[in-house]
């Protein structure tokens, strides 16, 4: 079943939990100098009339529809599950290039230096795949980041889908 | 990578993942919480946590600090073993001893200084644990001091007593009914995660919402209608100019005043005092605004108001300020009734249970009395209202000696830094303490200064009681075993008083038993608690608590009625100057000369939560650490640009008692002439900088967040 | 059922038979290759030389018996096209037999740039482009007898050979004609750094050094003689100053070329039924909006995908191409957006520099002309998207996300604010 990550802007505080339960699921080993996959911002943004927005986001892979980083592999090692549709990877060959990284709009791919890979979100695809949410979802107490079936989110009438940024951002037709 | 691989490595619990999950609790943050969690152990090791999604209390949702509940359970720095101090106080050299040798030791200390001075000499002092407290507290009567004291002294009691004085109890919101949301000081998102559904809900089905803060923060975003950004250390001027309008314009329910609450007369007289113009002076708010949030709040219904722990009372004039919110509860006839703010109910170690326990009589049963309480001249309210020392009173006390010498303290987390002047606190243990241990998950910069140090586990490695909202009870199980050789607090005290042989069968027997006896009449034992892996409700529990009880049967309070004139505060020798009328002073009076003013300019306001932190109990967990590495002080866009000062650059803060350094942060979140910094940072500790007689004299609170400084620009070392 | 023929099999190709097989059960696909080996990334060569990646790796859509079960491909191997009637959609093959198509697809690539100059066939002399030479050059290195190095061409894949000998410690230097390095994509002053930055890596780099011939001594050794008289010896001379289409096969076809086949943003040719993609062809350029050959891996892929697509009877266009490049090479990352040669002297400068960052960018009014920035790694693809964006609508502003994300990534208020973005603080 496709799955979709939906992210609300509204109800987000950059509480960081998400980041926190990131790092938790994947053994992200910060003393080596790796980050989490997903990162949260509290940014305080200049409007262009004079007024302060508080940005509150929790941003990782966006799992796009048509997600660039996948051509951009120079190795083939990002694809998208058959079945939850995110993008995921077997960096096994990666040269660490960096390709991924120019490719995506959101910064996702990471580079890892204690192994030279690249790394990024793999949304959690096998607990996903075993019927759990992915770990940053399962850490946020307010709604704002969730993780529906394809079916839900279409029922929802939601347009904050993440995967659907990468249209938004008129990259691609 | 096999299947078998992939799921091990996304951590799939399954016979064939060796992944088991087991329930317990996080004990990070405040009694009040304490979300049920999922550990998921391989191998007798916790590889991953998440919330509970069957428990009745936090229903799967887990914050920021207690999703980092693995990191902090496996931090590096956890105490091992028993350690006997080998160098000099602070010094923080130690060699590990026995558990029988570390027994040794106290008993014969304590023995010591109870047999050369007096039982009272002995101060049992807590840290911002609570589930301990009842076998503590009862352990410190038993072996003979008055002197229990814990994190109270600094932390949400004033608001209680402020509560006491005024409506006689405690109230919570009723927002499942309430048509505005008078949410003062609220910002749920950092502090009190499971709350902010109920706002989100009462905003979905129409509900106003006004929040009142210093700074701007996610609340204020998402859910606020009306936004009063205020300057801090004036709510109560706010309140008091709030109440004028609503009595002035005739939305006070005066059917309500007459019939349940006492000294109104003069009540309004005080409000008089504070006109709009005057109240926008002081706050910094605009007329128009504070307007229509006050007709918002008194003319839409039921209006809740939200009474933050700490945020006003950590304020010298803090404890009147909170007096005056809770008054326009009253004011508009929303306390004790549907969508306004309805009595707590009974609660177990400060959790609301919704039935009775035997906790007081636990704890207190054994009161030695003879003497007076640490603290108890000096603050005299808190001391009628309250059965603990006052710990602010500590440092004073060890110095003069007078009424009587502290010559040891037996601690449960004992964290020096939760007072003013830290390091002037130390110093008086160091040299005026023949014996202190310390008891702690790590070591602490208070644990350097201990004669003995005694290891504790989380609350994964131990089995505790614990009472939930919705009427239930849970004795958790230990997920892992104690990591190294640490015990929970509870064994550690129940077998100190088998080794020192106390005259007490109750705490001998142990806390299992200790707990059938203060929940005995519950309709549970701890057997039938431990059957279950998750909370049970108790039969003999009554939820929700139903409004209007207070309002039939009759106010906790000396009139019988909600006190907008307090006759408690009445009743103190007038020489201490004690108003009973929430009357509004400044939050800097006692700094206010002219060289002050202009020798420190700016407002310090430290401890605002933010959601990685809680205290010093966050900071050194590398998780949570890494989302903000640097001790950091906020500072206004404005006053930056001003001093020259950049995102990163390192300050020096300082005020009349110290001097700190911190990192930069620009913000235009709170107010120009404002900086907010994160207490419990032992290399840049706050608390160095507020004054140890910058207190709130009702209470004895210290102004942590209302404090004159000075910032400016240092290049780094 | 349709019949279509794919020239060339590489990363356009094998997107372009793949994209058709996804709308097309029935279509007859056949595959024309002048090798015998599945498609490979010209990429990686260098990476197999270093020893990163297996020989596999070098074929990233698996083995030629895979990928033609699993998309019911009809695969001619070593069986080079040697003209095409383009009227007829008819290709023709060396034995001179001829096959007519209902839609043809040239994705023929390009092959490294071997010039007429003397001694460019000596024994020593080798370009990098083709599996064949990842695989000679490895053996030569592993064999241990290379002493020294000469790369000749500052180009992508020429400083990729360099980081194969510096990381065998084999001693190297780097020469090019140019004035300064990667001057198609840099400024002088970003150039000179990347300069400066790879000495002290220890290799030495000679701009404006046009080669006049190589002489080999009788030990084997190797001297580049320079136009200038300059002379640099070594035991190993490496070619890499460029490529070309592989488009000769199409001289008198009528198909319209620049320095490659001219197609639009549907990857058409000037003959409908024709189609091109990849390293062989000229999509247009959104930032100058003319046709530009852009070979890289990502453009390659994706332009094969819209020619499949289309070839299919879909309707897809590719709009992604822009001059961008990414060196990455010994702990190092250089990229570069748009293109350094339409910059004036009146444009607005943004430099900015610390111990982790370098980045020049230029603008006319709001518009972004060029980007040079080193060290900025996992933050290229943000600030990419933004230039594009920018190209686009040059008068947009930043979102918020986007601001949030640069700012996330170290990008100083600055650069956010040159890119259209307005941040406070």
């Amino acid at each position: 079943m496709k799955h979709v990550f939906v992210f609300d802007q509204d109800k987000c505080s950059a509480c960081s939990a998400c980041m926190i339960g990131c790092m938790d699921q994947n053994d992200i080993d910060l003393a080596a100098g790796d980050k989490c996959y997903r990162q949260t911002f509290d940014n305080e943004v200049e409007m262009a009339d004079g007024s302060v927005y508080c940005a509150y986001i929790s941003a990782a892979c966006m799992h796009c529809s048509d997600a660039p980083c996948i051509a951009a592999c120079p190795v083939g090692c990002l694809y998208k599950d058959p079945d939850t549709g995110f993008t995921v990877y077997d960096n096994t060959n990666c040269i660490g290039c960096k390709s991924c990284a120019m490719a995506c709009p959101f910064g996702a791919p990471r580079y890892r230096a204690s192994d030279g890979k690249m790394v990024k979100c793999d949304g959690c695809n096998e607990r996903v795949k075993s019927g759990r949410k992915p770990a940053c979802v399962r850490a946020c107490s307010f709604g704002a980041l969730t993780c529906v079936t394809e079916e839900e989110y279409r029922q929802s009438g939601s347009t904050k889908a993440c995967s659907a940024l990468i249209d938004q951002l008129g990259l691609r037709k | 990578m096999t299947e078998l691989e992939k799921k091990i490595k996304a951590k799939i619990p399954g016979e064939d993942t060796g992944i088991e999950v087991r329930h317990s609790l996080c004990a990070i943050c405040s009694p009040g919480h304490h979300c049920g969690v999922d550990c998921y152990v391989k191998d007798g090791k916790i590889i991953r946590v998440e919330g509970t999604e069957e428990h009745p209390y936090n229903k799967g949702k887990l914050c920021t600090k207690g999703s980092a509940l693995r990191n902090y359970v496996y931090r590096e720095d956890r105490i091992r073993t028993p350690l006997r101090r080998v160098g000099r106080r602070g010094e923080g050299k130690f060699e590990p001893i026995s558990w029988d040798e570390a027994y040794a030791i106290i008993a014969e200390n304590l023995n010591k200084v109870k047999e050369q001075y007096s039982a009272n000499s002995v101060a049992f002092f807590s840290g911002y644990c609570k589930w301990y407290r009842p076998i503590f507290h009862r352990f410190a009567h038993v072996f003979g001091s008055v002197n229990f004291g814990t994190d109270d002294s600094t932390c949400n009691e004033a608001k209680v007593m402020g509560d006491k004085c005024t409506a006689g109890c405690g109230a919570g919101p009723d927002l499942a009914h309430a048509n505005t949301y008078l949410a003062w000081n609220y910002e749920g998102y950092y502090s009190s995660h499971l709350s902010v559904a109920g706002v989100q809900n009462l905003k979905a089905r129409g509900g106003k919402v006004i929040i009142i803060d210093i700074r701007d923060t996610p609340a204020s975003k998402n859910l606020a209608d009306i936004f009063l950004k205020i300057n801090p250390g004036t709510d109560g001027a706010l309140a008091l100019g709030m109440a004028k309008l609503i009595i002035d314009n005739g939305w006070a329910d005066m059917d309500y005043v007459e019939k349940y609450t006492f000294g109104f007369d003069k009540y309004k007289e005080l409000v008089d005092q504070y006109p709009l113009d005057k109240v926008c002076q002081i706050t910094g708010l605009d007329g128009d605004k504070i307007l229509e949030a006050t007709r918002l709040y008194a003319t839409n219904g039921p209006a809740s108001t939200n009474y933050s722990a700490s945020a006003l009372v950590h304020h010298i004039n803090g404890f009147n300020s909170h007096r005056a919110i809770v008054c326009l509860s009253a004011l508009t006839g929303n306390f004790d009734r549907q969508g306004g703010n309805i009595p707590n109910p009974p609660t177990y170690l400060h959790k609301p249970a919704g039935f009775k326990t035997r906790e007081d009589e636990f704890r207190s049963e054994r009161y030695p009395g003879g003497a007076q309480r640490i603290g108890a001249e000096r603050f005299p309210l808190w001391n009628s209202l309250f059965d603990e020392f006052q710990g602010v009173d500590l440092l004073r006390q060890l110095e003069e000696g007078t009424p009587y010498p502290v010559k040891a303290i037996f601690g449960l987390g004992m964290n020096a830094k939760m007072f003013p002047e830290t390091d002037k606190l130390l110093a008086a243990m160091t040299e005026n303490l023949d014996f202190f241990v310390n008891t702690d998950l790590f070591m602490t910069l208070t644990c350097k200064y201990a004669d003995v140090v005694l290891p504790a586990c989380t609350s994964v490695e131990r089995g505790e009681m614990k009472a939930y909202q919705g009427g239930y009870l849970t004795f958790t199980k230990p997920v892992i075993q104690p990591l190294y050789e640490s015990k929970s607090d509870v064994d550690i005290l129940c077998e100190l008083a088998r080794y020192m042989d106390l005259d007490d069968d109750l705490l001998k027997a142990g806390y299992e038993a200790s707990m059938d006896w203060i929940i005995d009449g519950c309709g549970l034992t701890v057997a039938d608690l431990k059957a279950s892996d998750l909370p049970v409700k108790v039969p003999a529990a009554k939820w929700p608590a139903q409004p209007g009880k207070i309002l039939a049967n009759g106010f906790h309070t000396p009139s019988g009625k909600f006190e907008f004139y307090s006759n408690t505060i009445a009743a103190i020798d007038p020489r201490y100057g004690l108003d009973p009328l929430p009357s509004y002073r400044d939050s800097l009076e006692d700094q206010n000369d002219p060289e002050t003013r202009e020798k420190y300019p700016f407002y310090l306001c430290t401890g605002a939560r933010l959601a990685h932190a809680v205290h010093s109990r966050a900071h050194e967990v590398p998780w949570l650490r890494s989302l903000r590495p640097n001790p950091t002080v906020e500072v206004h866009t404005a006053d930056a640009a001003r001093l020259g000062l950049r995102d990163g650059d390192k300050a020096a803060i300082s005020s009349p008692y110290g001097e700190i350094r911190m990192t930069v942060k620009v913000t235009s979140k709170a107010k120009e002439g404002v900086l907010m910094a994160l207490h419990g940072y032992t290399e840049a500790n706050v608390n160095e900088l507020i004054g140890r007689d910058h207190l709130d004299p009702y209470t004895g609170y210290p102004g942590f967040k209302g404090m004159r400084c000075n910032i400016r620009k240092v290049e780094e070392a | 059922m349709k019949k279509l023929a794919i020239i060339g099999f590489g990363g356009a190709g094998y997107n372009a038979a793949r994209a058709v097989r996804q709308r097309d059960r029935e279509a007859v696909i056949d595959i024309y290759s002048d090798t015998d080996t599945a498609p490979g990334n010209p990429m990686l060569t260098t990476y197999y030389v270093k020893g990163a990646i297996p020989w596999e790796a070098m074929f990233p859509y698996g083995t030629l018996e895979q990928i033609a079960s699993e998309l019911n491909l009809n695969c001619h191997m070593n069986c080079p096209v040697t003209g095409l009637d383009a009227q007829s959609k008819t290709i023709r093959l060396a034995d001179g037999s001829q096959a007519g198509y209902d839609g043809i697809l040239i994705a023929t690539g390009a092959s490294a740039v071997m010039p007429p100059i003397p001694g460019l066939d000596l024994p020593g002399v080798f370009k990098m482009r083709t599996v064949q030479d990842a695989a000679g050059l490895k053996a030569d290195l592993d064999s241990g007898q290379v002493k020294s190095g000469l790369v000749i061409g500052a180009s992508w894949v020429g400083i990729k050979v360099v980081e194969d000998l510096v990381e065998r410690a084999i001693p190297c230097t780097l020469v090019d004609g140019a004035p300064w390095m990667f001057s198609v994509a840099t400024f002088e002053e970003t150039a000179r750094r990347v300069e400066r930055d790879l000495l002290g890596k220890g290799v030495s780099v000679s701009c404006g050094q046009m080669l006049d011939h190589i002489e080999r001594a009788p030990d084997g050794r190797l001297t580049a003689v320079m136009k200038t008289g300059d002379r640099f010896t070594a035991d190993r001379v490496a070619v890499c100053i460029g490529v070309r289409t592989n488009t000769g096969f199409l001289k008198d076809s009528g198909i319209a070329m620049g320095r490659g086949i001219t197609v639009d943003s549907r990857m058409r040719t000037n003959f409908e039924g024709i189609y091109a993609a990849g390293d062989c062809c000229e999509a247009i350029d959104i930032q100058s909006g003319t046709h530009r050959n852009i070979g890289v891996w990502a453009n390659a892929g994706r332009q094969g995908a819209v020619a499949g697509a289309n070839l299919a009877g879909a309707d897809e266009e590719f709009d992604a191409n822009v001059l961008v490049n990414l060196a990455h090479y010994l702990d190092y990352d250089f990229i570069s957006m748009g293109d350094p040669s339409i910059c004036r002297p009146a444009d607005e400068v943004y430099e900015y520099e610390d111990e982790r960052l370098y980045i020049r960018a230029v603008r006319e009014g709001r518009r972004i002309k060029c980007i040079n920035m080193i060290g900025s790694a996992d933050g290229n693809g943000v600030v990419k998207s933004a230039f594009i964006k920018g190209i686009e609508n040059p008068q947009a502003e930043l979102d918020i996300k986007t601001i949030c994300l640069l700012k996330g990534k170290g990008f100083p208020d600055g650069f956010i604010n040159f890119l259209g973005g307005k941040r406070l603080d």
